[in-house]
């Protein structure tokens, strides 16, 4: 009889403490919502190396939150710690004592969970600038030095972040207390069009925003092609999308070499705030540009930059609880997201528009969209479209000039709003 | 200096529209200046190091490891002279001119170099070619 007693407390304990009893409504959506995520990624795959992680993250944590838990110390009576270990005495105990109105209290710890320790990579901004190295060794700035002048259109999409940034503020009009001035600045920074970009702005100004800025981010980033074409369209004339741009000069092997140094130089120089970022990017690129460190390069475009990508992700995606991301404010951030790519992409266009005109029609302005970073997707976005037009017009090399600029761009335009609201 | 002093500036606002607006102004003006002054820098050491490498010429060096050809064209005086090392004929350059323009679109090009794209050996070849034999696509028909 004892022994079936025995068996019925062990599955009410089981009960009990599962996820059954203990998840709301709010983490069963999330469940929902992570499993869209799962589809988009491995269906659709749509950005499948960050969303699928993250939308893991999410899953997981929504069924089990313990294990974004943070580490916590029990403090247990001394002569309760006692009883229960007999082989243990007050000398040989090993953890603190607290005297607590005439009582002993042990002060017993317990560890975090995997994904609390794993985050702190995310928290303390180490793996934003990892990622930035991984991607500064598998980019070729080569398109931007033979065109400097697209480092405008790379500047002219990040107006996008700015005037995003004055549209969460407007929101405090409408919904009084919406958002901070930190918290515009971290949604602002999705029209960099850069995930590891706002994710470092968000843990800097808004780390209570970072799940949802990071969904957003990442989500519209998969959705470029869908997004930037009717805009592009809409802004551009038939015989401005025909342009057919010249070859650009060849680049030569020292140019490329000087070029992460003296942009370390310039941004650490003068927007102290952007060097993590910037610098982590140049530093991978030159390990590309000097063709001596082949094994570190190698490294940090593959196994550093995939092992960064698979912390980063799930521990992003474990952010999104249900109580953290079911609120008013993801709508806000979700729409605010929108209007910061829309914009982006409009003032790269428009950008180049008036480098149309300035160079006598020598420059497509579909390379201005561009300019939001999204790294390769843009530009492939803005060859798609001029190919619509005019089937052998390929602009991929000079869409890649604004897009590589874009990524410059946005750390600058983050290093900005750090200085000014971090 | 300059952008600490308007942090502080924007930081003390209390109106929150007047931060707002430090903000955009601030952030824009600051991310052109920026990279205007990169595309400056690229353009001067460009220069330079253009100017720097096409100084002097070198002469080729005897071994050139046998794997790269280049056709380099030389303006001097309005003439143009092409040298051309072994295997490269005047036909061949002229093939690759004509498809290089077909592909482009654009006749208002020059091909300054050609260079043979593997670096591998006769021995590597053969090698290669033995191993992605079995997965042609034409035998998946």
């Amino acid at each position: 009889m004892s022994i079936l007693q025995g068996f019925l407390d062990s599955i009410v304990y089981l009960f009990n403490t599962s996820g059954l009893a203990t998840l709301t409504w709010q983490n069963y959506v999330m469940v929902g919502v992570a499993c869209v995520l799962l589809f988009l990624a491995i269906k659709k795959q749509y950005e499948p190396l960050l969303l699928l992680p993250i939308a893991f993250g999410m899953l997981i944590v929504n069924l089990f939150p313990g294990i974004m838990g943070a580490p916590s110390t029990e403090m247990i009576p001394l002569t309760e710690y006692l009883a229960s270990h007999p082989d243990v005495t007050e000398a040989t105990i090993g953890y603190p004592i607290t005297t607590l109105e005439g009582i002993q209290y042990v002060n017993y710890p317990h560890n975090g969970g995997l994904f609390y320790y794993l985050y702190q990579g995310v928290k303390l901004g180490i793996y934003p600038p990892l990622i930035f190295l991984g991607i500064g060794a598998m980019t070729d700035f080569g398109p931007l030095i033979s065109n400097p002048k697209s480092f405008i259109l790379g500047a002219a999409a990040q107006v996008g972040i700015f005037i995003t940034f004055i549209g969460a503020i407007g929101l405090n009009a409408l919904f009084p207390g919406m958002f901070t001035p930190e918290q515009a600045g971290a949604i602002g920074i999705i029209g960099g069009a850069d995930g590891p970009t706002a994710i470092y702005v968000a843990t800097k100004l808004a780390p209570e925003l970072l799940g949802p800025i990071a969904v957003a981010a990442y989500s519209y980033m998969a959705l470029v092609p869908i997004i930037q074409p009717p805009i592009m369209k809409a802004l551009t004339t038939k015989k401005e999308r025909s342009v057919v741009m010249e070859v650009t000069r060849p680049v030569s092997k020292l140019e490329k070499i000087l070029f992460p140094i003296i942009v370390t130089i310039v941004i650490a120089l003068i927007l102290p705030d952007a060097a993590p970022l910037v610098g982590m990017l140049m530093l991978g690129n030159l390990f590309k540009e000097s063709g001596v460190v082949d094994r570190i390069f190698k490294t940090a475009q593959n196994e550093l930059m995939n092992i960064v990508t698979i912390f980063l992700g799930v521990t992003v995606g474990a952010t999104a609880t249900g109580q953290n991301f079911l609120k008013p404010q993801t709508l806000g951030i979700i729409a605010l997201g929108l209007l910061a790519f829309c914009m982006g992409t409009a003032c790269g266009v428009l950008f180049g528009k008036i480098m149309y005109v300035v160079t006598g029609g020598k420059v497509n302005p579909l390379i201005g969209s561009a300019g939001v970073s999204a790294v390769p997707m843009a530009a492939r976005v803005a060859n798609k479209v001029g190919q619509q037009e005019n089937p052998a017009n390929f602009l991929l090399m000079h869409a890649m000039g604004p897009n590589v600029a874009g990524v410059i761009g946005s750390a600058v335009a983050a290093g900005v709003l750090l200085s000014i609201l971090g | 200096m300059f952008l600490s002093t308007l942090a502080k500036t924007a930081q003390g606002t209390e109106n929150i529209w007047e931060l707002s607006l430090n903000v955009l102004i601030t952030g824009i003006v600051v991310v052109f200046a920026v990279l205007l002054l990169l595309i400056l820098l690229i353009k001067l050491y460009s220069t330079i190091v253009y100017k720097a490498q096409n100084r002097a010429p070198k002469a080729p060096k005897g071994g050139n490891d046998g794997n790269v050809a280049q056709a380099a064209v030389i303006q001097n005086n309005g003439a143009m002279a092409v040298a051309q090392p072994q295997g490269l004929t005047d036909e061949l350059v002229a093939v690759i001119t004509a498809a290089a323009v077909a592909c482009m679109g654009n006749s208002n090009i020059r091909v300054t170099g050609i260079r043979k794209r593997t670096t591998r050996s006769e021995w590597s070849d053969a090698a290669l070619r033995e191993n992605v034999q079995p997965f042609r696509m034409g035998d998946w028909k």
